[in-house]
Protein backbone atom coordinates (compact mmCIF):
# COMPACT_ATOMS: atom_id res chain seq x y z
CA UNK A 1 0.00 0.00 0.00
CA UNK A 2 1.24 3.24 -0.68
CA UNK A 3 1.94 5.85 2.23
CA UNK A 4 -0.38 8.03 -0.22
CA UNK A 5 -3.28 5.59 0.32
CA UNK A 6 -2.76 4.80 3.32
CA UNK A 7 -2.67 8.39 4.28
CA UNK A 8 -6.39 8.29 2.95
CA UNK A 9 -7.55 5.60 4.54
CA UNK A 10 -6.61 6.58 7.55
CA UNK A 11 -7.81 9.78 7.15
CA UNK A 12 -11.73 8.20 5.85
CA UNK A 13 -11.34 6.58 9.11
CA UNK A 14 -11.06 9.77 10.79
CA UNK A 15 -13.67 11.76 9.79
CA UNK A 16 -16.65 12.67 11.35
CA UNK A 17 -19.74 10.60 11.87
CA UNK A 18 -22.00 13.43 10.60
CA UNK A 19 -21.93 16.51 8.64
CA UNK A 20 -21.26 19.81 10.72
CA UNK A 21 -23.61 20.14 13.33
CA UNK A 22 -26.70 22.38 13.31
CA UNK A 23 -26.14 23.60 16.59
CA UNK A 24 -22.29 25.20 14.98
CA UNK A 25 -24.11 26.81 12.54
CA UNK A 26 -26.20 28.51 14.99
CA UNK A 27 -23.65 29.39 16.93
CA UNK A 28 -22.09 30.79 14.06
CA UNK A 29 -24.60 32.74 13.24
CA UNK A 30 -25.27 33.89 16.62
CA UNK A 31 -21.57 34.84 16.93
CA UNK A 32 -21.68 36.69 13.56
CA UNK A 33 -24.96 38.79 14.61
CA UNK A 34 -22.89 39.53 18.02
CA UNK A 35 -19.59 40.61 16.33
CA UNK A 36 -21.26 42.72 14.09
CA UNK A 37 -21.51 46.07 14.62
CA UNK A 38 -22.18 47.35 11.38
CA UNK A 39 -25.81 46.17 11.26
CA UNK A 40 -28.65 48.31 9.92
CA UNK A 41 -31.02 46.44 10.66
CA UNK A 42 -32.18 43.99 13.61
CA UNK A 43 -30.33 40.83 12.53
CA UNK A 44 -32.27 38.26 11.68
CA UNK A 45 -31.61 34.61 10.44
CA UNK A 46 -34.82 32.66 10.42
CA UNK A 47 -33.83 30.86 7.53
CA UNK A 48 -31.35 29.03 9.13
CA UNK A 49 -33.24 28.39 12.16
CA UNK A 50 -31.52 31.13 14.04
CA UNK A 51 -31.88 34.48 15.43
CA UNK A 52 -31.10 37.17 17.53
CA UNK A 53 -33.87 37.30 19.64
CA UNK A 54 -35.84 40.24 18.79
CA UNK A 55 -38.70 41.37 19.32
CA UNK A 56 -40.98 43.82 17.68
CA UNK A 57 -45.36 43.96 18.51
CA UNK A 58 -48.00 46.93 18.47
CA UNK A 59 -48.06 49.97 19.30
CA UNK A 60 -50.63 52.78 19.76
CA UNK A 61 -49.36 55.41 21.50
CA UNK A 62 -46.11 56.69 22.24
CA UNK A 63 -45.62 54.84 24.69
CA UNK A 64 -47.35 51.07 25.28
CA UNK A 65 -47.18 48.57 27.59
CA UNK A 66 -47.84 45.92 26.45
CA UNK A 67 -48.72 44.43 29.99
CA UNK A 68 -51.54 47.14 30.44
CA UNK A 69 -52.90 45.53 27.25
CA UNK A 70 -56.44 46.28 27.38
CA UNK A 71 -59.21 42.81 27.33
CA UNK A 72 -60.44 43.06 23.93
CA UNK A 73 -64.19 41.49 23.85
CA UNK A 74 -64.21 38.65 21.19
CA UNK A 75 -67.55 37.10 21.72
CA UNK A 76 -67.82 33.69 22.57
CA UNK A 77 -64.90 32.55 21.15
CA UNK A 78 -63.62 28.67 21.70
CA UNK A 79 -61.57 28.28 24.86
CA UNK A 80 -57.72 28.44 23.40
CA UNK A 81 -57.11 25.02 23.76
CA UNK A 82 -59.54 23.88 21.48
CA UNK A 83 -58.60 26.79 18.73
CA UNK A 84 -57.19 26.22 15.92
CA UNK A 85 -53.89 28.58 14.86
CA UNK A 86 -56.29 30.15 12.26
CA UNK A 87 -58.55 31.13 14.73
CA UNK A 88 -55.90 32.47 17.26
CA UNK A 89 -54.74 34.63 14.47
CA UNK A 90 -57.96 36.03 13.64
CA UNK A 91 -58.51 37.03 16.96
CA UNK A 92 -54.95 38.33 17.00
CA UNK A 93 -55.90 40.32 13.30
CA UNK A 94 -59.27 41.38 15.12
CA UNK A 95 -56.55 43.33 18.38
CA UNK A 96 -54.21 44.43 15.65
CA UNK A 97 -56.47 46.05 13.79
CA UNK A 98 -58.43 47.58 16.33
CA UNK A 99 -55.83 49.45 17.65
CA UNK A 100 -55.40 52.89 16.56
CA UNK A 101 -52.76 54.22 14.27
CA UNK A 102 -49.54 56.05 14.95
CA UNK A 103 -48.44 58.69 12.52
CA UNK A 104 -44.29 57.77 11.95
CA UNK A 105 -42.55 60.55 10.31
CA UNK A 106 -39.06 59.60 8.24
CA UNK A 107 -37.39 61.35 11.00
CA UNK A 108 -38.29 59.30 13.44
CA UNK A 109 -37.32 56.12 15.49
CA UNK A 110 -39.47 53.17 16.21
CA UNK A 111 -38.34 52.35 20.07
CA UNK A 112 -38.68 48.52 21.04
CA UNK A 113 -37.82 47.17 24.96
CA UNK A 114 -37.73 43.25 24.98
CA UNK A 115 -36.00 41.00 27.21
CA UNK A 116 -34.32 38.28 24.85
CA UNK A 117 -32.64 35.04 25.89
CA UNK A 118 -30.28 32.90 23.66
CA UNK A 119 -28.66 29.96 23.89
CA UNK A 120 -24.82 30.24 23.92
CA UNK A 121 -21.69 28.36 24.73
CA UNK A 122 -18.70 29.77 26.71
CA UNK A 123 -15.79 30.92 24.99
CA UNK A 124 -13.61 27.16 24.41
CA UNK A 125 -16.77 24.97 25.58
CA UNK A 126 -16.47 22.47 22.98
CA UNK A 127 -20.17 20.20 23.19
CA UNK A 128 -23.20 21.25 23.68
CA UNK A 129 -23.17 20.29 27.06
CA UNK A 130 -21.64 24.04 28.19
CA UNK A 131 -24.86 25.40 26.76
CA UNK A 132 -26.02 28.06 29.02
CA UNK A 133 -29.07 30.18 28.54
CA UNK A 134 -28.46 34.13 28.86
CA UNK A 135 -31.46 36.71 29.07
CA UNK A 136 -30.52 40.44 28.48
CA UNK A 137 -32.78 43.67 27.94
CA UNK A 138 -32.49 45.14 24.92
CA UNK A 139 -33.48 47.88 23.20
CA UNK A 140 -33.60 49.64 19.85
CA UNK A 141 -33.91 52.57 18.28
CA UNK A 142 -34.39 51.74 14.26
CA UNK A 143 -34.56 54.58 12.18
CA UNK A 144 -38.10 55.57 10.67
CA UNK A 145 -37.03 55.81 7.11
CA UNK A 146 -32.91 54.07 7.29
CA UNK A 147 -31.29 57.48 6.52
CA UNK A 148 -30.33 58.14 10.55
CA UNK A 149 -28.01 56.01 13.13
CA UNK A 150 -29.87 53.65 15.30
CA UNK A 151 -28.91 52.19 18.49
CA UNK A 152 -28.89 49.57 19.95
CA UNK A 153 -28.60 48.98 23.87
CA UNK A 154 -28.13 45.30 25.55
CA UNK A 155 -27.05 45.20 29.20
CA UNK A 156 -27.82 42.08 31.61
CA UNK A 157 -30.97 41.71 32.72
CA UNK A 158 -30.17 42.98 36.28
CA UNK A 159 -29.55 45.60 34.36
CA UNK A 160 -25.39 45.88 34.49
CA UNK A 161 -22.74 45.86 31.55
CA UNK A 162 -24.22 48.42 29.34
CA UNK A 163 -23.45 48.01 25.48
CA UNK A 164 -23.87 50.44 22.89
CA UNK A 165 -23.91 49.88 19.69
CA UNK A 166 -24.69 52.14 16.75
CA UNK A 167 -27.04 50.94 13.61
CA UNK A 168 -25.16 53.26 10.78
CA UNK A 169 -27.77 54.98 9.08
CA UNK A 170 -28.02 55.76 5.03
CA UNK A 171 -27.43 59.16 4.72
CA UNK A 172 -26.48 60.93 1.23
CA UNK A 173 -25.85 57.52 -0.55
CA UNK A 174 -23.62 56.53 2.27
CA UNK A 175 -23.19 54.82 5.98
CA UNK A 176 -20.25 54.92 8.31
CA UNK A 177 -18.64 51.93 9.86
CA UNK A 178 -16.36 52.20 12.75
CA UNK A 179 -13.43 49.75 11.42
CA UNK A 180 -10.48 49.34 13.77
CA UNK A 181 -11.14 52.90 15.35
CA UNK A 182 -11.48 54.51 12.01
CA UNK A 183 -14.52 55.82 10.59
CA UNK A 184 -14.92 54.45 6.70
CA UNK A 185 -17.93 55.09 4.72
CA UNK A 186 -19.72 52.58 2.52
CA UNK A 187 -22.02 53.24 -0.29
CA UNK A 188 -25.52 52.53 0.88
CA UNK A 189 -29.01 52.07 -0.01
CA UNK A 190 -31.26 53.37 2.93
CA UNK A 191 -33.31 50.32 4.14
CA UNK A 192 -36.68 51.74 5.79
CA UNK A 193 -37.28 50.18 9.33
CA UNK A 194 -40.82 51.81 9.30
CA UNK A 195 -42.89 49.91 6.39
CA UNK A 196 -45.84 51.88 5.02
CA UNK A 197 -46.54 50.29 1.71
CA UNK A 198 -47.38 46.86 2.36
CA UNK A 199 -49.69 44.58 1.24
CA UNK A 200 -53.80 45.00 1.95
CA UNK A 201 -54.69 41.76 0.89
CA UNK A 202 -53.49 38.92 2.49
CA UNK A 203 -53.38 36.62 -0.59
CA UNK A 204 -50.91 39.64 -2.04
CA UNK A 205 -49.42 39.72 1.50
CA UNK A 206 -48.69 35.97 2.05
CA UNK A 207 -46.82 36.32 -1.72
CA UNK A 208 -45.10 39.22 -0.84
CA UNK A 209 -43.91 36.88 2.43
CA UNK A 210 -42.99 34.08 0.32
CA UNK A 211 -40.73 36.06 -1.65
CA UNK A 212 -39.67 38.04 1.37
CA UNK A 213 -38.73 35.09 2.69
CA UNK A 214 -35.72 34.63 0.37
CA UNK A 215 -34.24 32.30 -2.01
CA UNK A 216 -33.57 29.43 0.31
CA UNK A 217 -34.81 25.77 0.10
CA UNK A 218 -37.36 25.83 2.64
CA UNK A 219 -40.45 25.23 2.42
CA UNK A 220 -42.43 28.14 0.75
CA UNK A 221 -44.96 27.85 4.04
CA UNK A 222 -42.03 28.40 6.44
CA UNK A 223 -40.35 31.02 4.28
CA UNK A 224 -43.59 32.86 4.66
CA UNK A 225 -43.47 32.34 8.33
CA UNK A 226 -40.26 33.60 8.89
CA UNK A 227 -40.57 37.13 6.71
CA UNK A 228 -43.61 37.55 8.86
CA UNK A 229 -41.87 36.90 12.53
CA UNK A 230 -39.56 39.22 11.33
CA UNK A 231 -41.68 41.52 9.98
CA UNK A 232 -43.23 41.86 13.63
CA UNK A 233 -40.91 41.08 16.19
CA UNK A 234 -38.83 44.23 16.66
CA UNK A 235 -40.55 47.44 15.24
CA UNK A 236 -43.93 48.85 14.32
CA UNK A 237 -46.22 47.95 11.48
CA UNK A 238 -48.81 50.07 10.77
CA UNK A 239 -51.65 48.33 12.17
CA UNK A 240 -53.72 47.53 9.42
CA UNK A 241 -51.02 46.03 7.87
CA UNK A 242 -50.15 43.82 11.44
CA UNK A 243 -53.84 42.51 11.08
CA UNK A 244 -53.41 41.56 7.20
CA UNK A 245 -49.71 39.80 7.92
CA UNK A 246 -51.96 37.66 10.64
CA UNK A 247 -54.52 37.13 8.43
CA UNK A 248 -52.12 35.83 5.72
CA UNK A 249 -50.89 33.44 8.54
CA UNK A 250 -54.32 32.43 9.21
CA UNK A 251 -54.00 30.52 5.60
CA UNK A 252 -51.25 28.65 6.03
CA UNK A 253 -52.60 24.73 6.81
CA UNK A 254 -48.68 24.01 8.42
CA UNK A 255 -49.31 26.61 11.60
CA UNK A 256 -50.26 24.83 14.11
CA UNK A 257 -51.12 26.40 18.07
CA UNK A 258 -49.20 25.52 20.82
CA UNK A 259 -51.03 25.87 24.27
CA UNK A 260 -49.81 27.52 27.50
CA UNK A 261 -46.68 29.00 26.82
CA UNK A 262 -44.75 31.45 28.85
CA UNK A 263 -42.23 34.23 27.89
CA UNK A 264 -39.47 35.52 28.96
CA UNK A 265 -41.03 38.18 31.05
CA UNK A 266 -43.10 35.35 32.45
CA UNK A 267 -46.43 36.35 31.25
CA UNK A 268 -48.82 33.37 29.92
CA UNK A 269 -50.01 32.83 26.46
CA UNK A 270 -50.95 30.90 23.67
CA UNK A 271 -48.82 30.67 20.21
CA UNK A 272 -48.88 29.52 16.98
CA UNK A 273 -45.72 28.29 15.81
CA UNK A 274 -44.68 26.45 12.47
CA UNK A 275 -41.79 23.61 12.56
CA UNK A 276 -38.95 24.00 10.28
CA UNK A 277 -36.97 21.66 8.01
CA UNK A 278 -34.36 22.64 10.81
CA UNK A 279 -35.39 20.97 13.60
CA UNK A 280 -36.55 23.96 15.26
CA UNK A 281 -39.78 25.29 15.54
CA UNK A 282 -40.65 28.70 15.97
CA UNK A 283 -43.75 30.53 18.05
CA UNK A 284 -45.37 33.53 17.86
CA UNK A 285 -47.18 33.86 21.38
CA UNK A 286 -50.31 35.64 22.36
CA UNK A 287 -51.89 37.13 25.17
CA UNK A 288 -54.89 34.38 26.49
CA UNK A 289 -57.49 37.26 26.31
CA UNK A 290 -56.54 40.16 24.46
CA UNK A 291 -54.34 38.47 21.78
CA UNK A 292 -52.08 40.94 21.42
CA UNK A 293 -48.58 39.80 20.26
CA UNK A 294 -46.25 39.11 23.17
CA UNK A 295 -43.48 37.83 21.62
CA UNK A 296 -41.45 34.93 20.34
CA UNK A 297 -39.61 31.60 20.66
CA UNK A 298 -37.70 28.98 18.93
CA UNK A 299 -37.61 25.42 20.41
CA UNK A 300 -36.05 22.57 19.20
CA UNK A 301 -38.61 19.41 18.14
CA UNK A 302 -36.03 16.82 18.13
CA UNK A 303 -33.10 16.25 20.20
CA UNK A 304 -30.31 17.65 18.22
CA UNK A 305 -26.32 18.69 19.02
CA UNK A 306 -26.43 17.26 22.59
CA UNK A 307 -29.43 19.40 23.46
CA UNK A 308 -32.83 18.02 24.82
CA UNK A 309 -36.22 18.34 22.29
CA UNK A 310 -38.03 21.51 24.02
CA UNK A 311 -35.10 23.30 24.21
CA UNK A 312 -35.43 27.16 23.91
CA UNK A 313 -32.93 28.51 21.56
CA UNK A 314 -33.80 31.53 21.36
CA UNK A 315 -36.68 34.15 22.88
CA UNK A 316 -37.96 37.45 23.00
CA UNK A 317 -40.53 39.43 24.93
CA UNK A 318 -41.52 42.86 23.96
CA UNK A 319 -42.22 45.10 26.92
CA UNK A 320 -42.78 48.01 25.31
CA UNK A 321 -43.06 50.12 21.77
CA UNK A 322 -42.82 53.60 21.23
CA UNK A 323 -42.08 56.40 18.47
CA UNK A 324 -40.07 58.34 19.43
CA UNK A 325 -37.71 61.78 17.86
CA UNK A 326 -34.35 60.91 18.90
CA UNK A 327 -32.42 57.74 19.64
CA UNK A 328 -31.90 56.75 23.08
CA UNK A 329 -35.32 58.42 24.11
CA UNK A 330 -37.79 56.09 25.63
CA UNK A 331 -40.93 58.06 25.75
CA UNK B 1 -33.60 42.35 1.45
CA UNK B 2 -30.86 42.34 -0.74
CA UNK B 3 -31.36 39.58 -3.45
CA UNK B 4 -28.02 37.13 -5.06
CA UNK B 5 -28.26 36.10 -8.05
CA UNK B 6 -28.29 32.60 -8.08
CA UNK B 7 -24.70 31.18 -8.51
CA UNK B 8 -23.56 33.99 -6.78
CA UNK B 9 -19.35 33.44 -6.16
CA UNK B 10 -18.03 33.58 -2.68
CA UNK B 11 -16.48 36.97 -3.62
CA UNK B 12 -19.89 38.24 -3.94
CA UNK B 13 -21.36 37.00 -1.20
CA UNK B 14 -18.92 38.73 1.04
CA UNK B 15 -19.46 41.70 -0.71
CA UNK B 16 -22.98 41.69 0.13
CA UNK B 17 -22.54 40.94 3.72
CA UNK B 18 -20.50 43.93 4.28
CA UNK B 19 -24.19 45.48 4.09
CA UNK B 20 -26.42 42.51 4.67
CA UNK B 21 -24.61 40.19 7.62
CA UNK B 22 -27.04 37.81 7.25
CA UNK B 23 -25.76 37.12 3.91
CA UNK B 24 -22.32 35.65 5.44
CA UNK B 25 -24.37 32.00 6.42
CA UNK B 26 -24.45 31.49 2.52
CA UNK B 27 -20.84 31.16 3.07
CA UNK B 28 -21.18 29.11 6.17
CA UNK B 29 -23.26 26.50 4.52
CA UNK B 30 -21.26 26.28 1.19
CA UNK B 31 -17.87 25.38 3.64
CA UNK B 32 -18.68 24.18 7.06
CA UNK B 33 -18.58 20.48 6.38
CA UNK B 34 -15.57 20.50 4.24
CA UNK B 35 -14.16 22.71 6.68
CA UNK B 36 -15.42 20.55 9.92
CA UNK B 37 -14.33 17.62 8.33
CA UNK B 38 -11.05 18.93 8.20
CA UNK B 39 -11.03 19.87 11.45
CA UNK B 40 -12.42 16.88 13.03
CA UNK B 41 -9.63 14.80 11.59
CA UNK B 42 -6.74 16.99 12.29
CA UNK B 43 -7.82 18.32 16.22
CA UNK B 44 -10.57 15.62 17.21
CA UNK B 45 -14.46 15.47 17.96
CA UNK B 46 -13.69 17.51 21.21
CA UNK B 47 -12.58 20.88 19.10
CA UNK B 48 -13.43 20.62 15.74
CA UNK B 49 -16.41 22.42 16.56
CA UNK B 50 -14.29 25.53 18.49
CA UNK B 51 -12.11 25.50 15.88
CA UNK B 52 -14.46 25.92 12.84
CA UNK B 53 -16.69 28.65 14.50
CA UNK B 54 -13.41 30.75 15.41
CA UNK B 55 -13.00 30.03 11.56
CA UNK B 56 -16.11 32.03 10.76
CA UNK B 57 -16.00 34.05 12.99
CA UNK B 58 -12.09 35.44 12.30
CA UNK B 59 -13.58 35.12 8.55
CA UNK B 60 -16.54 37.36 9.30
CA UNK B 61 -14.45 39.67 11.21
CA UNK B 62 -12.00 39.88 8.48
CA UNK B 63 -14.55 40.09 5.56
CA UNK B 64 -13.50 43.74 4.97
CA UNK B 65 -10.09 42.42 3.96
CA UNK B 66 -10.87 39.77 1.73
CA UNK B 67 -9.55 40.30 -2.15
CA UNK B 68 -12.99 40.62 -4.38
CA UNK B 69 -11.25 40.05 -7.06
CA UNK B 70 -10.87 35.72 -5.40
CA UNK B 71 -14.29 34.85 -6.87
CA UNK B 72 -13.20 31.37 -4.73
CA UNK B 73 -12.93 32.01 -1.07
CA UNK B 74 -12.18 28.50 -0.47
CA UNK B 75 -8.39 28.81 -0.18
CA UNK B 76 -9.34 31.97 2.12
CA UNK B 77 -10.75 30.03 4.61
CA UNK B 78 -8.42 27.00 4.46
CA UNK B 79 -6.06 29.24 5.44
CA UNK B 80 -7.74 30.58 8.47
CA UNK B 81 -8.84 27.21 9.81
CA UNK B 82 -5.05 26.39 9.43
CA UNK B 83 -3.96 29.08 11.63
CA UNK B 84 -7.03 28.03 14.18
CA UNK B 85 -5.55 24.26 14.06
CA UNK B 86 -1.94 26.04 14.52
CA UNK B 87 -3.13 26.97 18.14
CA UNK B 88 -4.44 23.88 19.27
CA UNK B 89 -1.13 22.33 17.97
CA UNK B 90 -0.42 20.20 21.05
CA UNK B 91 -3.63 18.81 21.52
CA UNK B 92 -3.52 17.94 18.10
CA UNK B 93 0.16 16.37 18.36
CA UNK B 94 -1.17 14.28 22.17
CA UNK B 95 -4.01 13.62 20.12
CA UNK B 96 -1.87 11.50 17.24
CA UNK B 97 0.36 10.28 20.06
CA UNK B 98 -2.14 8.38 21.63
CA UNK B 99 -3.60 7.31 18.10
CA UNK B 100 0.10 5.91 17.57
CA UNK B 101 -0.58 3.83 21.03
CA UNK B 102 -4.23 2.70 20.39
CA UNK B 103 -4.46 2.41 16.97
CA UNK B 104 -7.93 4.21 17.46
CA UNK B 105 -9.09 7.41 18.27
CA UNK B 106 -10.71 6.65 21.96
CA UNK B 107 -12.81 9.68 21.83
CA UNK B 108 -14.09 9.28 17.80
CA UNK B 109 -17.64 7.49 17.87
CA UNK B 110 -17.38 7.05 14.57
CA UNK B 111 -14.36 5.54 14.44
CA UNK B 112 -15.22 2.51 16.16
CA UNK B 113 -18.02 1.50 13.86
CA UNK B 114 -15.79 1.06 11.02
CA UNK B 115 -12.54 -0.97 13.23
CA UNK B 116 -13.32 -4.23 13.15
CA UNK B 117 -13.65 -3.72 9.43
CA UNK B 118 -10.13 -2.52 9.16
CA UNK B 119 -8.31 -4.07 12.07
CA UNK B 120 -5.51 -5.24 9.93
CA UNK B 121 -4.93 -1.49 8.72
CA UNK B 122 -4.54 -0.65 12.58
CA UNK B 123 -0.90 -1.08 12.58
CA UNK B 124 -0.64 1.12 10.22
CA UNK B 125 -2.23 4.14 11.61
CA UNK B 126 -0.11 4.01 13.91
CA UNK B 127 2.67 4.25 11.96
CA UNK B 128 1.04 7.30 10.55
CA UNK B 129 -0.27 8.72 13.37
CA UNK B 130 2.98 8.40 15.28
CA UNK B 131 4.93 9.85 11.59
CA UNK B 132 2.36 12.84 10.99
CA UNK B 133 3.03 13.89 14.76
CA UNK B 134 6.63 13.99 14.05
CA UNK B 135 6.16 16.42 10.90
CA UNK B 136 7.11 19.84 11.09
CA UNK B 137 3.58 21.97 11.46
CA UNK B 138 4.38 23.41 8.19
CA UNK B 139 4.87 20.65 6.60
CA UNK B 140 2.44 18.81 8.53
CA UNK B 141 -0.32 21.52 7.17
CA UNK B 142 1.11 20.88 3.71
CA UNK B 143 0.89 17.03 3.31
CA UNK B 144 -3.10 17.40 4.91
CA UNK B 145 -4.49 20.24 3.31
CA UNK B 146 -3.26 17.79 0.26
CA UNK B 147 -4.61 14.64 1.81
CA UNK B 148 -8.05 15.78 3.66
CA UNK B 149 -8.48 18.79 2.36
CA UNK B 150 -8.09 17.49 -0.77
CA UNK B 151 -6.68 20.90 -2.01
CA UNK B 152 -4.82 20.94 -4.97
CA UNK B 153 -1.13 22.23 -4.89
CA UNK B 154 -2.49 26.02 -6.31
CA UNK B 155 -4.62 26.19 -3.22
CA UNK B 156 -2.36 25.00 -0.96
CA UNK B 157 -0.50 27.46 -2.01
CA UNK B 158 -2.73 30.56 -1.38
CA UNK B 159 -4.12 28.96 1.03
CA UNK B 160 -0.26 28.83 3.19
CA UNK B 161 0.86 32.36 1.09
CA UNK B 162 3.71 30.08 0.13
CA UNK B 163 5.18 29.36 -3.60
CA UNK B 164 3.99 26.20 -5.45
CA UNK B 165 7.73 25.01 -5.41
CA UNK B 166 7.35 25.17 -1.61
CA UNK B 167 4.12 23.20 -1.51
CA UNK B 168 5.95 20.95 -3.93
CA UNK B 169 9.11 20.47 -1.64
CA UNK B 170 7.46 20.15 1.85
CA UNK B 171 4.86 17.94 0.19
CA UNK B 172 7.82 15.79 -0.90
CA UNK B 173 9.91 15.77 2.40
CA UNK B 174 6.85 14.91 4.13
CA UNK B 175 5.37 11.95 2.14
CA UNK B 176 8.92 10.61 2.52
CA UNK B 177 8.80 10.71 6.28
CA UNK B 178 5.73 9.16 5.99
CA UNK B 179 6.67 6.59 3.65
CA UNK B 180 9.88 5.76 5.59
CA UNK B 181 8.06 5.40 8.80
CA UNK B 182 5.00 2.67 7.02
CA UNK B 183 8.38 0.95 5.69
CA UNK B 184 9.59 0.59 9.29
CA UNK B 185 6.48 -0.77 10.55
CA UNK B 186 5.77 -3.35 8.14
CA UNK B 187 8.87 -4.27 6.45
CA UNK B 188 6.99 -6.86 4.21
CA UNK B 189 4.73 -4.61 2.81
CA UNK B 190 7.02 -1.42 1.41
CA UNK B 191 5.68 -0.18 -1.60
CA UNK B 192 7.18 2.84 -2.68
CA UNK B 193 5.13 4.17 -5.86
CA UNK B 194 4.24 7.39 -6.24
CA UNK B 195 0.79 7.70 -7.76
Amino acid sequence: MSEWKALQEWGAALQPPTASPVGLRNRVLAGVAGSDVTVRRPLTLPRWGWRLGLAGSLAAAVTVGVLAVQVLSVGDRAPVSQASAAQVLEQAARHAGSRTAVTVRGDQFIYVASITTALSRPEGAGSASGAVVEAKRRQVWLSADGTRDGLLRVRDKDGAGVRDMVLPGCSGGLEKHSKGGEEVSVPCKPTANYVRDLPSDPQAMLQYLKQRGGDTKNPPDQDAFSAAANLIREGYLPPKSLAVVFDALATLPSVQVVGDVTDEAGRTGVAVAITEVQGTRTELIFDRKSFAFLGDRSVLVRDQDGLPAGQVMSAAAVLSVAVVDQAGQTS
Amino acid sequence: MVTLARPASDAAVIEVSLRDAERFGVLYDRYADQLYRYAYRRVGPAHAEDVVAETFLAAFRRRHTYDLARPDARAWLFGIVTREIARWRRTEEARYRAMSRAGTDPASDGLADRVAAVVAAQASWRALADAVRRLAPADRDVLLLIAWGELSYEEVAETLRIKVGTVRSRLHRSRRKVRAALGENNPTNVEVDDE
